[in-house]
């Protein structure tokens, strides 16, 4: 059976380490605020699933990909590279050039902190949309919201400085909302932070 | 920056509708500050409306030609605490801004339709 592919599904592929959690934050905010919704492999914990199923079956049902390459670099604990987000980028144009049909809609953006350093050891990706952000949050939710913008063909999307006015908001409300649970803002889970920020935007925009 | 949030809310023995940045405007029903809430919702072109009840939580949620917020679909295992978390801490943060109120509840207002919220 054909899995549905749906429209306003962004599959969000970045490293969860906490030096990102700040841009990942930033992305989850904009792709929620363009009325989008974010997906990613932290959304389920279900330990009877393989990880690697699971990754397979959120590419599957999402139209939009977000790649982030930022941390294909050296770990400094083990010496050896990551190449969790290479490969997750592979699946999902794997997906949309061998899957049904419908998966040929798919749209992917590519980020990392340099525009040109995927060169150095990505190259075969040249030809994709790929954008740098340079680590800086306001800076991806810019990206994020161009690019959906185009590769939606929505034209009525707002535009980045808006979202990044709120997104100012939204982290000062925040500490004040996680106080209410005794939780840390820097450790929600996906699933809790995407509730928050969709409550917020219902409430404040 | 633009809100383009319209609250309506309990303040003692009126409703206030309140916009951040703008001047809070109180009436003497809840119908009487929702209508005027979409009317000026319709004015502007675009907004979005929450209503709270006596106990701070959300009556009524609409949006009027704006991008509608998509939930997602697997549902965080504190979605209702999450929920009444942050219409306290945004509520919070509408009360106290500090624009004039202007007091429209001893006004002659229109006849309204019934709302069911």
């Amino acid at each position: 059976m054909t899995t549905r592919l749906r429209n306003n599904h962004v599959f969000i592929n970045c490293p969860f380490d906490p030096g990102f959690r700040p841009t990942f934050d930033a992305i989850v905010f904009s792709v929620l605020y363009l009325g989008f919704v974010p997906r990613c492999s932290l959304e389920d914990d279900d330990s009877g699933e393989f990880r690697l199923s699971k990754i397979q079956r959120i590419v599957e049902e999402c139209r939009f990909g977000i790649n982030d390459l930022s941390s294909v670099a050296l770990d400094v604990a083990t010496g050896l590279p990551r190449f969790n987000m290479p490969l997750e980028l592979g699946l999902f144009l794997g997906c949309k050039r061998f899957g049904p049909p419908n998966q040929s809609k798919k749209r992917t953006l590519v980020l990392d902190t340099d525009q040109y350093r995927y060169r150095a050891f990505i190259s075969d990706i040249s030809g994709q949309d790929i954008r740098a952000h340079g680590g800086d949050p306001q800076r991806a939710i810019r990206e994020v919201r161009d690019w959906l913008r185009l590769a939606s063909k929505r034209t009525t999307l707002p535009g980045g400085k808006e979202i990044i006015r709120h997104y100012h908001t939204f982290n000062e409300d925040l500490p004040e909302i996680c106080s209410v649970f005794a939780l840390d803002p820097d450790q929600l889970t996906f699933l809790d932070l995407s509730k928050i920020v969709t409550d917020w935007l219902r409430r404040d925009r | 920056m633009v809100a383009k949030t319209i609250h309506v809310y309990r303040s003692g023995e009126v409703w206030t509708v309140k916009k951040r940045g703008k001047s809070a405007k109180t009436f003497s029903t809840q119908q009487q500050a929702v209508a005027a809430a979409k009317r000026s919702i319709k004015k502007e072109g675009s907004g979005q409306l929450v209503v709270y009840g006596t106990n701070g939580q959300i009556r009524h949620y609409e949006t009027y030609r704006m991008i509608r917020i998509q939930e997602h679909p697997k549902k965080s295992p504190i979605a209702a605490q999450i929920s009444r978390a942050v219409s306290k801490v945004v509520l919070e943060r509408v009360q106290s801004d500090p624009s004039p109120t202007s007091d429209h509840s001893a006004k002659k207002q229109p006849r309204l339709h019934q709302l069911s919220i």
